[in-house]
């Protein structure tokens, strides 16, 4: 049985969601483009334990933190990256992301970054709709394959992006440095969001709330976030 | 609670779901009853998706610091300015 399958929740969802989801999942499995599958599991899960830090209490800055890797496969850089990512990600400055992108590389934490971009909402929509978190999958051996696309360059944001003939929004090219996990991303996106060809129409009759009701409870989500883009 | 806002039916009450949704996802489930008088359970669904799917993509923008697309930097200045959304952090990394 597929890890998201249907009779899995307790209400009816999207089968195209549940597909991206299934993707997602199989895509978590193996080896990335700079993790392997162990550490990409790894990375989830620390996603999953990660918490806001007590009022009061300052973040550690990246530059200090070891990078000796744990019993858990994550080194202490690592950690609060995910953790930075996961609960605190509207305080990323671009000074920090400065630091942990020399630190680590673009590459490793760009797929930081899709890693939990594409976790964060499953698990999201499983305690919304009262569904245990789907277990972590079992890591596949294997190297990561280290490529770095062609097409990508320094333009505006912390790390290299595809440029030149790019003519969609920007939040589509946000992690085209590791591009399979990019297309896991966007397929997750395009399931639950924008739907391909209805994203440009005003008025849409393909789903169960008006586009107004989705754009309310989109811009209100974005708010509490504290996201600016 | 579960008035319009605006023209938008339901407006409130989706409003409050959202909130509630993103702030203690386990409490905003003493709302799908409510929610689902309102919009139908494949409503209340569409709901939770949209709050889940912009969980990740709030932190996709935030991590890579992706830039405001130049037609929307364009269009935002009075509301971005009326809203208050300029004195985000993030919006330093966004309007660069």
């Amino acid at each position: 049985m597929a890890p998201f399958a249907p009779e899995t929740f307790p209400r009816p969802v999207d089968p195209e969601i549940l597909t991206a989801f299934d993707n997602v999942w199989d895509g978590l499995a193996g080896p990335g483009t700079w993790w392997t599958a162990a550490e990409r599991v790894a990375i989830v899960a620390a996603t999953r334990t990660s918490v806001p830090l007590p009022l009061g209490e300052v973040a550690p800055g990246p530059d200090g933190l070891s990078d000796i890797v744990g019993p858990d496969g994550l080194s202490a850089l690592t950690r609060e990256v995910v953790r930075r990512l996961a609960v605190d990600a509207g305080r990323i400055t671009g000074d920090w992301a400065a630091v942990v992108v020399d630190r680590l590389g673009p590459g490793r934490y760009v797929e930081m970054v899709a890693l939990v971009v594409q976790t964060v909402p499953i698990d999201l929509l499983c305690d919304l709709l009262g569904r245990p978190h789907q277990d972590l999958p079992t890591p596949r051996a294997g190297d990561p394959s280290q490529v770095v696309p062609d097409g990508l360059g320094q333009e505006g944001a912390f790390v290299p992006w595809a440029v030149g003939a790019w003519f969609g929004p920007n939040v589509a090219r946000a992690l085209s440095y590791v591009p399979d996990d990019n297309a896991r991303r966007m397929e997750v996106v395009m399931s639950m969001y924008s739907g391909g060809q209805h994203f440009g129409e005003m008025v849409w009759q393909h789903r169960p709330l008006s586009r107004p009701q989705v754009e309310l409870i989109a811009a209100r989500t974005s708010a509490i976030n504290e996201c600016f883009y | 609670m579960g008035g319009a806002t605006g023209s938008i039916p339901h407006g409130g009450l989706l409003v409050s779901y959202a909130e509630a949704a993103n702030r203690d996802p386990a409490a905003a489930r003493a709302l799908d009853d409510e929610v689902i008088a309102a919009v139908g359970e494949d409503g209340l669904v569409d709901a939770a998706v949209i709050v889940a799917v912009f969980n990740g993509l709030v932190r996709s923008a935030d991590g890579i610091g992706i830039p405001l697309d130049d037609a929307v930097l364009a269009a935002t200045v009075d509301a971005r300015a009326t809203l208050g959304f300029d004195g985000y952090l993030g919006a330093a990394n966004s309007t660069r």
